[in-house]
């Protein structure tokens, strides 16, 4: 209860100061729209009230599969290979340039190519997601198998423990906290992959909503609902991260 | 402190008896920073199944090394290691024929004391019901069984190694390791450790190999102390105690004074690795 | 002039630049030697990459007709040209007319006020002998355009219209990375929006030999010109007067020397100096757009078209009619046609 007043304490705030700065500096609605405007904007978005459109949400439904699917492929993939990585030098000497060479290059300049070799349609734009994903939960992932207790590992292989269950019962758990702070570095960079890939190749999407009513409506508060509908979104996968971390990570 | 009555173990399909262990010509050498590291040389020891052996000697001279020998966590580099005499007697991690409990308790932080104390039973597939059960039962010998659901944080030092212990005892191997188990707890809890350690071993004769750092913990537990020379470790002199069983947590008379000062004239003979060649290591 | 010798003549224009801290060397013929007076400053924004089309812009600059007007000008490039104009972040801009349109309307105080192109840039664009003469042939058919917004998004319904059709007669497909040639190289579209001054230099390039469906004798839509701010207008009508004047002069002097226009845009772009050959086709094509049908007006208004284009805009919905043409547009600053 403390929290949530806290929450919507800071939240009140922020609202003041954003009215406070587009009235003290005079700014015109079209550079920056105040909170009601953009309050009453994202209503009509959504379809709520009189000359309600609801062209929201089939942008913000695109989007979302983008983040989700593109975050699950990603972090499935990440663990599995972070998993590797961390159990075999010879594995991390072998990929790890290459990973990092694939973080290196900007996902701006990658997600082009993305798009013309898996046929510019939702695959493309998950994969993007799913790359922009992979980097920090593989770290994670690695860093977390490496982080198991060298005497429980002892112990482990005391009783007689396959590599297998080695991994799957020592490692994994082990390995939890520092892969959640992974998973949630990397949800939220799930969404930012789904914008880039919109503004590569898509009709539909936040991303291409952003690009409409900056390029096509001059909508200013239309921009700023988008932009709010996506750090909603963020914030809400982010949520349930944390929410899966507090169930799974109960040690420590 | 008080350990309720155990029940005989059923259902563990063991051999009843404690197995022999012998160690021949056996040196283990590790890699260093300036060369191999020399932790054991030629050492031959013969532990009688059935019997609670200490091992004793100063810092650095190989007993920890000694016992990850006969768990098979260690290969030797040259030498051979037998647990029992008939069929395959080189140590596996695993086989059922040795139950190793270390210095630190070692327990899974995200498991309850249940699971962990079921966790070997859980490695070698055993079902869940069977597992809780056993579980149940080698928490009940060590008087854990309250503690069940707890998880190791809730746990203190000596409770802990207490779920240690009962892991090292659920698969009912016949060689027991303990590597200085109780050198963490204060005095006195350590002394109560010492008599239900007794009483266990008393109920079922299984071959107990132990390391301690203490000549009192020695006299009051073993058949035979092995005193070890200082790194490269073997062995520097074996002393018997003829002591009647159950012993007190306080021995008095002869026997235990011969004992105790010929383990301590044996330890005082050893000095650091630095001042001594390892060809001059024997006991006087 | 052979494509060596432009090279050539481009480097030694290049290297004269370095050599003078004077922001105007001169690589046309200089104009008369103008006493030394205060300029004043003009921020123009660009609303695409730099490019040879804006060769005018780079020639008024190097040759000093900014300078004759009594205006120094630096070029900047921007996505949003419109709002920072209107909000006097900058005192000219180049934008389409027809989301001038739109943006007034929305409220954003910008006016368009001299016409830089007399065609409409954007034309269908598939393979030479493919696309239909009348617009109506296009049912059925598949045509790629980067999104559904600006100029090309306008000139494709408008010439759905004109067949009556709606979009949802054809099959689209988005390019949002401007790649739509890549779709019609492939086969993935059968047409495409593109800009005449462009994508068919490139199509030729690539070994496709294009033909075009454009929108002068369809749907006339005013193409892009010179937008400033309503603020700006109000305050000193006569900075715009003399910018425009300025650009009309250096776009007639392109129209007449092609080959300066390709030096100028070499001078202020170097990478432009990359492939002189197909820049100068670009410009060469460009220029062909600034004139209509009565050759080059010198960026007057076509008050009548717009008001034709506008009407057409809101049948096709991208504005309702809320805000007349009156407000979107401002003859008097190079005198009304």
């Amino acid at each position: 209860m403390r929290r949530l007043l806290a929450a919507l304490a800071s939240l009140a705030v922020f609202l003041v100061a954003w009215k406070a700065l587009t009235v003290l500096t005079g700014t015109p609605e079209y550079i920056l729209p105040a909170p009601e405007v953009v309050v009453m904007r994202a209503l009509r978005a959504m379809g709520i009230g009189p000359g309600g459109t609801g062209i929201l949400w089939a942008h913000a439904w695109a989007t979302l599969t983008e983040v989700l699917l593109g975050f699950a492929l990603g972090a499935a993939t990440a663990v599995l290979t972070g998993v590797a990585l961390g159990k075999s030098v010879v594995v991390e000497r072998v990929l790890s340039p290459y990973i990092v060479a694939a973080q290196a290059v900007p996902v701006l300049a990658l997600a082009p190519l993305l798009d013309i070799w898996f046929g510019g349609g939702l695959l493309a734009r998950v994969l993007v997601c799913a790359l922009i994903v992979f980097f920090p939960i593989a770290i994670a992932t690695m860093v977390g198998i490496r982080s198991a207790d060298p005497l429980l590992r002892e112990m482990m292989r005391s009783l007689g423990a396959t590599p297998a269950q080695v991994t799957l019962r020592l490692e994994v758990p082990s390995a939890m906290p520092v892969l959640f702070g992974g998973l949630r570095v990397g949800v939220t960079l799930s969404v930012i992959g789904a914008v880039v890939a919109e503004w590569v190749s898509a009709s539909v999407g936040l991303g291409v909503l952003i690009n409409i009513a900056d390029q096509g409506l001059f909508d200013t508060p239309l921009m700023f609902v988008a932009l709010v509908a996506l750090a909603v979104m963020g914030l809400a996968f982010y949520s349930l991260v944390v929410l899966a971390e507090r169930h799974f990570v109960q040690h420590a | 402190m008080t350990i309720t009555a155990p029940g005989p173990a059923t259902g563990t399909g063991h051999a009843p008896q404690g197995l022999p262990v012998r160690l021949f010509g056996v040196s283990v050498a590790f890699p260093g920073r300036d060369g191999p590291l020399v932790a054991l040389r030629d050492l031959d020891l013969e532990v009688p199944a059935g019997s609670f052996t200490v091992i004793i000697g100063p810092n650095g001279c190989g007993k920890s090394t000694l016992l990850r020998l006969v768990a098979g966590l260690v290969t030797p580099s040259s030498g051979t290691v037998a647990v029992g005499s008939m069929g395959p007697t080189v140590p596996r991690p695993g086989d059922g024929r040795v139950g190793i409990a270390f210095q630190q308790p070692r327990l899974v932080p995200w498991l309850t004391t249940l699971d962990n104390v079921a966790l070997p039973l859980t490695l070698a597939g055993v079902p869940r019901a069977e597992r809780r059960r056993r579980a149940l039962e080698a928490l009940a010998r060590v008087g854990l069984d309250t503690a069940a659901g707890l998880r190791p944080r809730e746990l203190s030092g000596g409770m802990a190694q207490r779920a240690a212990l009962a892991r090292a005892l659920i698969g009912d191997p016949p060689v027991l390791l303990l590597d200085e188990p109780f050198s963490a707890l204060d005095a006195l809890t350590r002394e109560a450790f010492d008599s239900e350690l007794q009483r266990l071993w008393l109920e079922r004769r299984r071959t107990v190999v132990m390391v301690t750092h203490s000549v009192g913990e020695a006299i009051r537990l073993a058949d035979r102390v092995v005193v070890m020379t200082a790194r490269p470790g073997r062995v520097a002199r074996l002393v018997e105690v003829e002591l009647p069983r159950p012993r007190p947590v306080t021995l008095t008379g002869g026997e235990a004074v011969r004992a105790e000062e010929a383990i301590r004239a044996a330890l005082a003979a050893q000095q650091p690795v630095e001042l001594r060649s390892w060809t001059d290591g024997d006991a006087p | 002039m052979s494509p060596t010798r432009l090279v050539t003549f481009a480097l030694l224009a290049l290297l004269a630049s370095a050599c003078t801290s004077d922001a105007s060397p001169s690589v046309a013929p200089p104009s008369a030697t103008r006493p030394p007076r205060d300029l004043e400053e003009v921020r123009l924004l660009l609303g695409f990459r730099p490019d040879v089309q804006f060769a005018p812009f780079y020639l008024a600059q190097q040759a000093g007709y900014f300078a004759d007007e009594g205006l120094e000008v630096t070029i900047e490039h921007s996505n949003d040209v419109l709002r920072l104009v209107a909000d006097g972040q900058a005192q000219v801009g180049v934008a389409d007319a027809t989301d001038v349109m739109i943006a007034r309307t929305t409220g954003i105080p910008i006016r368009y006020v001299a016409t830089l192109y007399e065609r409409f840039p954007v034309a269908l664009i598939g393979r030479r002998g493919t696309l239909p003469a009348d617009p109506a042939g296009l049912a059925g058919h598949s045509i790629g355009t980067p999104g559904r917004f600006g100029s090309s998004w306008h000139a494709l319904l408008a010439m759905l219209d004109a067949g009556g059709l709606t979009p949802d007669d054809v099959t689209i497909r988005e390019y949002p990375q401007f790649n739509q040639v890549e779709g019609l190289l492939n086969g993935d579209v059968q047409f495409i929006t593109g800009f005449r001054n462009n994508e068919p230099v490139q199509l030729r390039l690539r070994g496709l030999e294009p033909g075009l469906l454009t929108l002068d004798n369809v749907a006339p839509l005013p193409g892009p010109g010179i937008v400033t701010g309503d603020a700006q207008l109000a305050e000193d009508p006569g900075l715009v007067e003399r910018f425009a004047a300025a650009v009309a002069r250096a776009q007639a002097a392109v129209i007449e020397d092609p080959d300066a226009g390709v030096a100028a845009a070499v001078e202020a772009v170097p990478a432009i100096g990359e492939d002189v050959e197909t820049a100068t086709a670009v410009l060469d094509a460009t220029a062909e757009l600034w004139a209509g049908q009565g050759g080059f007006n010198e960026g007057r208004i076509d008050v009548e078209r717009w008001t034709r284009a506008f009407a057409l805009m809101q049948r096709l919905a991208f504005i309702d009619g809320s805000v007349p043409v009156e407000e979107m547009i401002a003859p008097e600053v190079r005198g009304g046609s």
